[in-house]
């Protein structure tokens, strides 16, 4: 099969977009997909359904080196994960068979302001979640599920990965430290990047020549992440955090805009 | 136990899978097959299912009733997404 083999120098910048994209998806727990799918439109060129099926084979190998080292340090609540991503799913469901029915654009302007409120309340320092962790301090399951279920549901109308919803509900409602909340919702995002992956490869709209590079970018920036999250203080993650959910709202808003 | 083994299964996986990568990229320079690429990256969209299946057996081995109930509702769930994905 012959490939559109991009000029090296696109090459090397893919896979520093990559290598970034990995490290915050590992550090903040959200897939990175952000970062790669226009990295991919704009240096390798691919069209916007090539670029996102590539970017989610990316988002699934972020998550499984992350999630591999974080479950072997004890930093997942796998229990908490199995619960909120069964509920996860048929929200993204749900959303794929209205996504025809419901106005995108409010539902872009609605999760924008959300993202923006939540970017706010990261900086400040947050009653309900503890940087210490302990079985008592995880609550409000219920709340968190039916949270957990909202924003499947709103990242599949508006196209979003889940990661930056699932890491504050893990937070801010069930009450983990940051760090845990992280490594909780990278290993739910492998399995809900997993789950669009594989239609996206059926379809084949996935270039493997440039997912290949992709992959080896992420593996080792998810790698570089999860060295760093160690000795990162949650404060300075919470901040990165705030940034990309800022960055984000903006891009929603200006959707709405065009 | 499931932690380990789950950790232990995925970080295996993800090392057979970057090989096959390199290896990959390799053969698709010198001979412009992608046959090692496909393989890779088919080993690792599964890994999340396989870490799922790891999940379910441990737990019904240690008696854990909801994580079993919940890993099996969902590795049936990647399952029938497959099928859909492949053959529907």
């Amino acid at each position: 099969m012959a490939y559109y083999l991009c000029r090296m120098p696109d090459f090397l910048l893919i896979f520093l977009i990559s290598f970034l994209a990995g490290m915050l998806g590992s550090l903040l727990g959200i897939g990175g997909g952000v970062l790669i799918a226009p990295g991919l439109i704009i240096f390798a060129h691919l069209p916007v359904r090539t670029a996102v099926g590539t970017s989610l084979l990316g988002v699934t190998a972020t998550s499984v080196t992350a999630a591999g080292i974080y479950i072997k340090r004890k930093m997942t609540d796998l229990k908490l994960a199995l619960i909120m991503e069964t509920t996860t799913i048929p929200g993204a469901a749900l959303s794929a068979f209205l996504a025809a029915r419901v106005p995108s654009r409010s539902i872009s302007a609605i999760l924008g302001f959300v993202l923006l409120y939540v970017a706010i309340n990261m900086l400040k320092k947050s009653p309900a979640a503890s940087d210490k962790s302990t079985p008592e301090n995880r609550k409000n399951i219920i709340p968190a599920v039916l949270a957990s279920f909202s924003a499947g549901f709103l990242s599949g109308l508006v196209g979003i990965g889940g990661g930056v919803l699932k890491t504050p509900i893990l937070h801010f409602i069930v009450g983990l430290p940051f760090k845990e909340a992280a490594a909780t919702s990278v290993f739910m995002v492998g399995l809900t990047s997993s789950t669009g992956a594989v239609h996206y490869m059926a379809r084949g709209d996935v270039n493997y020549a440039v997912a290949a590079v992709v992959i080896l970018g992420v593996i080792g920036g998810a790698y570089a992440g999860t060295r760093i999250i160690k000795r990162a203080a949650p404060p300075h993650l919470k901040k990165i955090f705030s940034l990309v959910l800022a960055l984000m709202a903006i891009k929603l808003f200006l959707e709405v805009l065009k | 136990m499931t932690g380990r083994y789950l950790s232990r299964t995925l970080r295996l996986l993800i090392v057979i899978s970057l090989g096959l990568m390199i290896a990959g990229i390799a053969d698709l320079v010198l001979s412009g097959s992608d046959f090692l690429i496909k393989t890779g990256i088919f080993l690792l969209v599964f890994t999340p299912s396989a870490g799922l299946l790891i999940i379910c057996v441990f737990s019904k081995v240690e008696g854990k009733k909801w994580e079993f109930l919940l890993s099996l509702l969902l590795l049936l769930f990647l399952i029938f997404n497959f099928l859909s994905a492949y053959f529907f």
